[in-house]
């Protein structure tokens, strides 16, 4: 690789004060193999797209938690007395450690550094079995918060709210959908439904939404041949064409795939900048 | 700094070459951005929105630093062009070309 286009990184990286967070060298190291591995019109685009990443560090991670929390209208938190938390997850998923759970536990550590919530009780259920159990009932000062640190596209939290919606007990205004960053699918679909949802961070199309005709087209051309590199199945730009540009605790699959997943040049493997481990059983 | 380093770092730079060469002298990339940013503070490099080079001083430092470092050896200053090279093919392959990008 040239110098510019090094440089260039070098310069993002400072400026988006990455170069602060633990581990970042290791980062900065496997963007600029990438960098290596591609065209010049390539690396131009992942540079642009790096330039509109967010990777939010643990503690940028606990700061936005806590500024969604507060973010919610003083008068709804004087009217409850108890809130509820359950991990956004699919009825499947239950068994599996979801980003959710992950947000559940952490919560418990900020609820002393919260404004307005000390009339408030805390609790959590991680099962549906017992948010579905007609013998959870729940009266007009308490209210379910759904928890999830990332909403993609919406097929999760409409599994969630459908799932949690069959005890007839719970109606909508019971619910309120904390995420700390939530794509346009997403909280069109919540507020299409009436619940409030509470997000600190928008995450726009990193293509789509930032050019137009032609560059859009002839960025989609180059982003599909990056992904070309990347062996095996993935999903092209991000689950169902989420084109995210984030990593949170652990980058989500709605992320374009090129910045987690392993990919291969003559023959040789890389590691993705952001890679997403997954546990071996 | 590293006065051998700075020197490959000024030249890489001087004859826009690939920032490589200072990965095979033992330096991580962000070691390598490290440097960099050192050698802008002390004013030697120039970095403006699409466009890296050197100073005047920066030129002077690497025509200093030449004296002491450059390499004489030719073994030594050309390198392979990995770049080019391809994974060893193996004695079946046959090499169809795509129709679409011939030229005759």
């Amino acid at each position: 690789m040239e110098m510019l286009p090094f440089a260039r990184l070098s310069t993002i990286f400072q400026g988006k004060k990455w170069t602060e967070i633990y581990g970042s060298n290791i980062v900065f190291d496997k963007f600029c193999r990438l960098l290596d591995n591609l065209s010049e019109q390539q690396r131009n685009l992942i540079l642009e797209l790096t330039d509109r990443y967010t990777w939010m560090s643990y503690n940028e991670f606990i700061y936005r938690l806590i500024k969604v929390f507060n973010s919610i209208e003083n008068d709804k938190l004087q009217a409850l007395k108890r809130i509820v938390l359950f991990p956004v997850m699919k009825p499947e998923d239950e068994a599996v450690t979801k980003s959710g759970h992950a947000v559940l536990y952490l919560i418990q550590g900020i609820i002393p550094f919260l404004i307005g919530y000390k009339h408030i009780t805390f609790g959590k259920i991680e099962e549906y079995d017992k948010i579905t159990s007609n013998s959870f009932t729940i009266s007009e000062d308490v209210a379910i918060f759904l928890i999830d640190d990332y909403l993609g596209s919406n097929e999760t939290i409409k599994a969630t709210i459908d799932k949690i919606l069959t005890n007839s007990n719970i109606r909508r205004d019971n619910l309120y959908i904390i995420s700390i960053s939530a794509q346009k699918e997403s909280l069109d679909f919540i507020n299409s439904l009436g619940i409030s949802v509470y997000t600190d961070h928008f995450s726009k199309k990193g293509i789509s939404d930032y050019y137009s005709s032609p560059l859009l087209e002839e960025n989609i051309t180059i982003m599909l041949e990056i992904e070309k590199l990347i062996t095996g199945n993935h999903f092209s730009f991000g689950y169902r064409n989420s084109e995210a540009l984030i990593t949170l605790i652990r980058t989500p699959d709605n992320t374009f795939p090129i910045f987690w997943k392993e990919y291969k040049k003559n023959g040789i493997k890389f590691e993705a900048p952001f890679a997403r481990v997954q546990f071996n059983l | 700094m590293n006065e051998k380093h700075l020197y490959t770092l000024l030249r890489v730079i001087y004859k826009n070459a690939n920032i490589n060469i200072l990965i095979r002298e033992g330096l991580s990339f962000s070691k390598i951005a490290e440097l960099t940013n050192e050698a802008i503070i002390a004013e030697f490099v120039i970095q403006a929105n699409d466009k890296i080079e050197l100073s005047q001083k920066g030129l002077e430092k690497m025509q200093e630093l030449g004296v002491k470092f450059k390499k004489i050896n030719k073994e030594e200053w050309i390198e392979k062009d990995l770049k080019s090279k391809i994974p060893k093919l193996d004695k079946n392959f046959i090499y169809l070309p795509d129709q679409n990008k011939l030229t005759f």
